[in-house]
């Protein structure tokens, strides 16, 4: 695979960059981003991997994220950069990781990287939904229009048709109530976090409806995925 | 077992990470396995007990043992816990969410008054009885231990066993006797075996008998239990236990490394510190030791950063050599190092820099009183010249900041000692202008925090009463107005939390029923500004008639026999008495390493008074 991502040339060596995709499940989904920040710095440093670190006051391990999760989501595929400072075999690194992380949050792939963040356009999710609301549910993701107020980059709210923005979706009836799995808007230009959606159609609802969102991986411009 | 699906109602809540636990380097272990369960909860939030090192010790060591079990409890936020209240949610453990109910032993540490209300609140929240006479038979048996442990009596009514002094050896004694006594269910019996233990104080078999002057007479003992209980110390830490591992969190706490104690105890005998007589006699750990712990320990946590405790981390008399060792290591694995409680007059330079000791961010020192004559009072045995010493050294490395710790309301205190107090802070803002190797075209900043003084058990000053809230007021204001340069910045608190504190502290069993009623009126997690009310304390009080002034304001006789002798953390009573006499002429007492004091009631066969002077 052709690297599109140049390498990073650090005094006599070039450091290589390392792409990381883990899950983050269970109890790990109260885990906030910024709490991520600090945990994968701690598991690397244990891991015993040749990671980089910034140089400047204040060293620290270089990771970064592709794009926060919301609090409370599960994820199958979340995305990190690293830089190794010499070679490693990648295929070990997903073991060396897994030994030590706790198995809420196992490393599923690691690879060098294809694309940029910047590249990300779409990311897709399943949200699994309690209760007998197949039909209402389908319809409201049918309808033409499902308007509601997003703040956006300035912090204006503005009327948006979330309708427009799911790029696909599909639902099923489940024992315990649907399942959906959704396509929407994720990267610089857009994003629609899809408990934006679910929360237009809980709206109005008195009762607590138990919902489930996990993160099933990011896609680009050509929803193809995100490498 | 499938776990408590509470995880559900983690998200109504601020910070859910307080309560989904997971964290790497947690025990998680097979609760159908272990003969016996124990529950240490901590009263206070989970940032506050997870950055407790005593909760991390014994917690880790109690899981050593293949059979026992212990998982962590912290008090719920308020939010969380109105969440729990109205879903029937009853308190449950990190580790496995399971009901702490369903543990044999539920343990709490006592590390300040203010958390007393907690601890009633965590019991309730349980679902178990909070008086120590509803609770039948041998499950939900409650401890406690910690510093505020050391005056027991005040918590009588709802705790079943105090352990008194350190836990590393009584915690476990303490439970094998429990395995044997569980199946026979029989509170009283365990109990009055346990009562043989040393350093188990059961208060069931204790009745205070008071004077017409509420005054205690003496207590009445039952059982054969020791009419005294003498506190348990770890004679050699070297070979005592310390953990591997910590549970990291994943959240923010309040304090977040791996941490290594390298000393108990202290040599100063300042009069006001209760820890530096409790844990009487210093005992150091060997340099070996230490560097062995703290590699290890950064090793399996993944922490970047190590911080050496102890009360006074200068007076290790290995603590050069150790910190050049550590700071080699450190450099190679980009692990900082830290160490609080230091002093660093005569430390060398170069290495103050690399423990942060003097970092950008400022210089923090604790001279405590303003005039030289106070600090002799207290013992504090420090001069204004080393103190500009220390600032001229921070100064010299960059620093701008500096923070100095004050009390207000020592025994003997006049105006000019607080008027001291700001003369003390303009020398230090005049030497960093005459300095001329200062940070070019930065000023200076001196922050004063000043905190009203609490007389605590088991030191020179427990005679003494606290200034009232009035008087207080005055000086905190009188400092103000001495104060002239924008450069310096006084901080104050409100004296309320320090006046319920000096009750608390020194209190009897008869505040039992003040804390319950407090806590029924709603009163919970106390220590917090957002949750602490003043009127509803003062409202219990009144409800249960008693007058807090008793406990806050009264000068007690050298004689008087107090609710915490009943305890015994080691140090002779005369020997209060004479520092105090001492305190009153304004005479010093040289620390340990100086010249003994002879304060000890028996001799530990080790620590500091072994070494040759």
């Amino acid at each position: 695979m052709l690297t599109v991502l140049k390498n990073v040339i650090k005094g006599e060596f070039a450091l290589k960059n390392v792409r990381i995709m883990y899950k983050k499940a269970d109890e790990a989904r109260f885990i906030s981003h910024l709490d991520m920040n600090r945990y994968f710095a701690r598991i690397l440093r244990k891991a015993d991997l040749p990671v980089w670190f910034t140089e400047g006051f204040n060293p620290h391990i270089y990771t970064n994220f592709a794009f926060p999760l919301s609090l409370g989501f599960e994820s199958n595929g979340e995305i990190l950069d690293i830089r190794f400072v010499e070679d490693f075999p990648l295929a070990q690194v997903a073991d060396k990781i897994n030994a030590i992380s706790p198995k809420n949050l196992q490393v599923i792939d690691v690879w060098e990287p294809v694309c940029k963040f910047t590249d990300i356009c779409f990311a897709e999710y399943e949200i699994v939904v309690e209760g007998n609301l197949y039909d209402e549910l389908s319809a409201f993701l049918n309808a033409k229009e499902i308007i509601v107020s997003k703040a956006n980059k300035k912090g204006v709210l503005k009327e948006i048709n979330l309708a427009d923005e799911i790029e696909r979706f599909d639902i099923e009836k489940t024992d315990s109530g649907v399942k959906i799995n959704i396509v929407l808007p994720a990267g610089n230009a857009k994003t629609i976090n899809p408990s934006l959606l679910i929360g237009a159609f809980l709206q109005n609802r008195v009762d607590d409806v138990n919902v489930k969102y996990t993160r099933m991986g990011f896609l680009d411009a050509k929803l193809k995925n995100f490498r | 077992m499938k776990k408590n699906d509470y995880s559900k109602h983690f998200l109504k809540a601020q910070k859910p990470g307080r309560y989904c636990g997971g964290e790497m380097g947690a025990v998680v272990k097979d609760f159908d396995s272990a003969d016996v369960s124990f529950a240490f909860c901590f009263p206070d939030i989970y940032e506050i007990g997870m950055s407790h090192l005593g909760m991390k010790i014994l917690y880790s060591q109690l899981n050593e043992r293949d059979d026992i079990v212990c998982e962590r409890v912290f008090a719920p936020w308020i939010d969380f816990e109105e969440v729990m209240r109205n879903e029937d949610i009853p308190l449950f453990t990190n580790e496995s969410r399971r009901n702490v109910k369903d543990f044999d032993i539920i343990g709490f540490t006592l590390q300040y008054e203010m958390c007393f209300t907690t601890v009633l609140n965590m019991l309730d929240l349980a679902g178990i009885p909070i008086h120590t006479n509803e609770r039948k038979g041998l499950k939900n048996i409650v401890v406690a231990g910690g510093p505020c442990a050391c005056n027991p009596e005040v918590l009588a009514d709802f705790i079943d066993v105090f352990f008194i002094g350190e836990g590393e050896e009584v915690d476990l004694e303490f439970i094998d006797l429990y395995k044997k006594f569980k199946d026979s269910d029989d509170k009283e019996a365990f109990l009055k075996a346990a009562s043989q233990i040393e350093g188990v104080y059961v208060p069931a078999l204790y009745k205070p008998v008071y004077n017409q002057d509420k005054t205690i007479k003496e207590f009445i003992v039952s059982d054969n239990a020791p009419s005294r209980v003498n506190k348990r110390i770890i004679k050699d830490l070297n070979k005592s236990y310390y953990p591997k591992n910590f549970a990291v969190p994943y959240m923010q706490i309040v304090h977040d490394r791996a941490v290594e104690e390298i000393c108990r105890g202290c040599i100063r005998g300042c009069r006001f510190c209760q820890a530096g007589y409790i844990y009487r006699p210093v005992r150091e750990k060997s340099a070996d030791v230490i560097f062995e712990q703290a590699t290890t320990l950064c090793d399996n946590t993944g922490y970047d950063e190590l911080c050496l405790s102890s009360l006074s981390s200068s007076d290790h008399s290995q603590l050069i050599p150790l910190l050049e060792r550590l700071i080699e290591w450190g450099d190679k694995k980009k692990i900082s190092v830290s160490l609080p409680s230091l002093r660093i007059d005569n430390f060398p330079q170069e290495l103050l820099e690399k423990i942060g000791a003097v970092r950008k961010s400022g210089l923090t020192f604790a001279p405590e009183a303003g005039t030289q004559r106070l600090r002799d009072v207290i013992n504090k045995n420090i001069t204004e010249e080393q103190i500009l010493s220390t600032c001229e050294t921070a100064f010299n490395s960059g620093v701008t900041n500096v923070k100095l710790y004050f009390m207000l309301g020592l025994p003997t205190e006049t105006d000019d000692d607080i008027v001291g107090i700001a003369n003390l802070c303009q020398k230090v803002v005049d030497l960093y202008y005459a300095n001329p190797n200062k940070p070019k075209g930065k000023s200076v900043s001196v922050s004063a925090s000043v905190a009203a003084f609490v007389p605590k058990p088991f030191t020179p000053f427990q005679y003494e009463p606290q200034l009232s809230l009035e008087e207080i007021d005055r000086r905190q204001k009188l400092l103000r107005s001495s104060v002239t340069s924008k450069k310096i910045n006084i901080s104050t608190h409100d004296g309320s939390t320090a006046y319920l504190e000096a009750i608390f502290a020194r209190g009897d069993r008869k505040l039992g029923a003040v804390i319950e009623r407090a806590w029924r009126n709603g009163c919970n997690l106390d220590a917090w500004g957002e949750c602490f009310d003043f009127n509803k304390w003062i409202d219990a009080f009144k409800d249960e008639n008693i007058e807090p002034e008793f406990y806050a304001y009264r000068t007690r006789e050298y004689t008087e026999f107090f609710p915490w002798d009943v305890v015994s953390y080691g140090v002779k009573k005369e020997h209060f008495e004479r520092e105090n006499r001492l305190a009153h002429n304004e005479v010093t007492t040289p620390n340990c390493r100086q010249s003994c004091a002879d304060c000890l009631e028996k001799c530990y066969k080790g620590g500091v008074c072994f070494e040759k002077r």
